[in-house]
């Protein structure tokens, strides 16, 4: 059995070893010229301009709000799933209940407007 | 052996810390997440005290309270836009228009 | 595990359900067809057959054994009042939101949530339904609170109530999970049987506790020394919601804690008088004070409502039936009071400027003779001054006082009315002097003008005929377990 899984450990050992030293070797041997043009943050494309923390658009705001608040009404799902059975008809018709008003307040949101990715 | 007071003294600690980052801090973010430190404080001891005294309604109440706090984090995240959007600033000082 | 399948009781409930479905099809009215007409008559429709749901409900008693809700006279007495509160409020709005830049699709629906949430808070039996009534108050009131957009003022006042909302409901949580940890129940009854039992009061987990639960209703009450978010947010916030926010909600929370302290906590509370009386005298004497030194009048009366918090926590020290009593009376005067008042500034409001300044005052009287006479029949009567239902809101707190042994405390609370009678009458009398400006506002708003007056009509035959709202008071505290 433990050799079973040493095998495994020895190939991630060595997937590991091979790329590491192969990268050892490079920093060793390789030449280093720094440029002031190697250290922009890229090397390709557009000089960086303006600062890092830039304003987004708001949908993503939105987005996030949306699904903070969708996300954790669904917790509630989660006592029914564990005694669904105990539960029976009374735990169903209330959980009915509840997903209508869930079901309401996503139609809101997407007759508002929100869903949309403008 | 970790006793239900272990759990009780966590939960305090961490109310303490969301208490004594509400009142330092200045950033209203961070106000919030330290709103939210202070519920979950609240929910472990929710939790550690249901197991003492053998009742589930405190489990109940603890999931309760993470909804709530989403919700009050939705609303505040909300106002926060709209604060940004008006003034550029997200420090507490600088809400200052309304005084005595 | 056995799970007792609670019984289902449809028809108690019904008007809480009224309000939900209502509230609910508003905002989907507002989303699908954006007509604020249709939003305006379905939130009032909904209010106005809750409240003949309500009316229905009169007089039949019972607390539902292990039942989330209570529908007893005393819970039906607050409902009815927080449903008028709501239709006062609603028809202030209707011209000021129009004026103001508020989205009226959203605003009524969210009305309708925070009576919702009054109406939940005042009848539950149970910590859970109590915790979350209170944050369905509190979120719509964030949410009402910042209302107009495009006004800094009014964003600032949202943000610092909702943070200072979150930072007490966290405390309130706080509290509620050492009384359940203390007791090993969330329901009212269960904890009253638990603690009972016990000697002194209970142990020192419930006394922490309850003093943590106390910070959280403290700041919902705007009470002294938890009352800094007050001036501020009152200021901030669209009149007509100052008015609500000041009436309903601090009287939902009242309301609530007086049952607390009558039902679940009344073994403890004999080692909390002493707490209350300080807050009592604080809230009066700081309130009444910071309000003389105001030059802005929406501030001056958001500090007197941190007063008439304090003139009702007499009756929570008092706590007999006769101060019980004269706590629900002074609570539906100050409900009709603050409306008033709030609704006449409102009523003055012209286009994106409000008049706030004391000096916006002068010589009022001569252009909205109106406005200014409701005023000041609604300032003379926050005064406390007789033939007005101030004074008989007043006369029985402090007789009830003085008859439960609390001598000091009704002296304190007439040398406050004393004060305040200063800042009432100087802004009274400002508005019958020669003005120096002409002022010039809005139009002649019909149903705000109306309500106003009717509000106005009702402060003077409560203050001369009371009996029969008095009648309907003892009835309902009769309802309340004997103390």
């Amino acid at each position: 059995m433990q050799g079973y899984w040493l095998a495994i450990v020895l190939t991630f050992l060595i997937a590991a070893l091979i790329p590491g030293l192969l990268i050892f070797l490079s920093t060793i041997l390789g030449p280093k010229r720094l440029t002031p043009e190697k250290a922009l943050p890229f090397e390709c494309g557009m000089d960086p301009s303006g600062p890092a923390r830039e304003r987004f658009p708001i949908k993503f705001y939105l987005v996030a709000v949306l699904f903070l608040v969708f996300d954790v009404e669904v917790v509630f799902f989660y006592p029914w799933a564990v005694l669904y059975k105990k539960l029976a008809i009374f735990g169903l018709l209330e959980m009915m209940v509840f997903t209508l008003f869930v079901g309401l307040a996503l139609l809101y949101a997407w007759k508002e407007g929100v869903l949309e990715w403008r | 052996m970790v006793t239900t007071s272990h759990y009780l003294i966590l939960g305090s600690a961490l109310f303490g810390i969301g208490v004594l980052g509400f009142l330092m801090k200045r950033n209203v973010i961070v106000l919030l997440m330290c709103v939210e430190l202070m519920i979950n404080g609240a929910g472990v001891s929710f939790v550690a005290l249901c197991r003492q005294t053998g009742s589930l309604e405190g489990q109940v109440f603890v999931l309760f309270a993470m909804v709530i706090a989403a919700v009050e984090i939705a609303v505040g995240l909300s106002l926060i836009l709209l604060i940004f959007r008006n003034r550029a600033t997200l420090d507490v000082d600088k809400l200052e228009v309304l005084k005595w | 595990m056995d799970i007792a399948f609670p019984a289902v009781n449809l028809k108690g409930v019904l008007p809480q359900l009224v309000v939900t479905s209502f509230a609910v099809a508003g905002l989907l009215v507002d989303a699908f067809y954006r007509s604020t007409r249709m939003v305006f008559a379905i939130s009032l429709l909904g209010l106005v057959l809750a409240l003949l749901l309500f009316l229905s409900n009169w007089g039949k008693d019972g607390v539902y054994e292990g039942a989330l809700l209570a529908v007893d006279n005393y819970t039906v007495f607050f409902n009815i009042l927080f449903l008028l509160i709501a239709v006062a409020t609603m028809l202030l709005s209707l011209h000021y939101i129009d004026l103001t830049g508020v989205d009226s699709g959203k605003y009524y629906p969210l009305i309708l949530f925070a009576t919702l949430g009054m109406m939940l808070l005042v009848s539950s039996m149970d910590l859970l339904l109590m915790f979350l009534s209170i944050e369905l108050l509190s979120v719509s009131m964030y949410i009402l609170v910042g209302s107009q957009r495009e006004r800094w003022v009014s964003n600032e006042a949202a943000m610092k109530y909702l943070l200072m909302g979150a930072f007490a409901s966290a405390f309130l949580l706080f509290g509620i999970s050492l009384v359940f940890g203390a007791t090993g129940s969330t329901s009212f009854i269960k904890i009253e049987s638990a603690l009972g039992g016990l000697a002194g009061g209970g142990p020192f987990l419930i006394h922490i506790g309850i003093a943590m639960m106390l910070v959280g209703l403290g700041f919902k009450i705007a009470m002294v020394p938890f009352h800094m978010w007050a001036p501020d947010v009152y200021d901030g916030a669209p009149t007509p919601i100052t008015g609500f926010l000041s009436t309903g909600s601090k009287i939902a929370v009242f309301a609530l804690i007086l049952r607390l302290l009558m039902n679940p906590f009344s073994v403890p509370y004999s080692q909390w008088v002493v707490a209350f009386w300080v807050f009592a005298v604080l809230s009066m004497t700081l309130g009444n004070v910071a309000a003389l030194l105001q030059r802005n009048v929406k501030r001056m009366l958001a500090y007197s409502s941190i007063a008439h918090a304090g003139y009702i926590l007499i009756a929570v020290v008092a706590m007999d039936g006769r101060a019980m009593e004269a706590a629900l009376l002074y609570m539906t005067v100050y409900a009709i009071m603050g409306l008033t008042a709030f609704g006449c500034i409102a009523l003055l409001a012209k286009g994106e400027e409000e008049r706030f300044s004391i000096e916006d005052y002068t010589g009022l009287a001569y252009n909205y003779p109106l406005q200014a006479v409701v005023l000041s029949v609604c300032l003379l009567s926050l005064a406390g001054i007789p033939l007005t239902a101030g004074f008989i809101g007043k006369f029985y707190l402090f007789s009830a006082a003085v008859k439960s042994g609390f001598i000091g405390l009704a002296v304190i609370g007439v040398l406050n009315s004393a004060i305040s009678l200063y800042y009432y009458l100087g802004l009274m009398l400002r508005m019958y002097a020669m003005p120096t400006v002409a002022v010039e506002g809005m139009g002649h708003p019909l149903v705000g003008k109306l309500a106003v007056a009717l509000l106005g009509i009702l402060i003077l035959v409560l203050g001369i005929y009371p009996s029969p709202l008095l009648g309907v008071i003892k009835e309902a505290v009769a309802a309340l377990p004997a103390i």
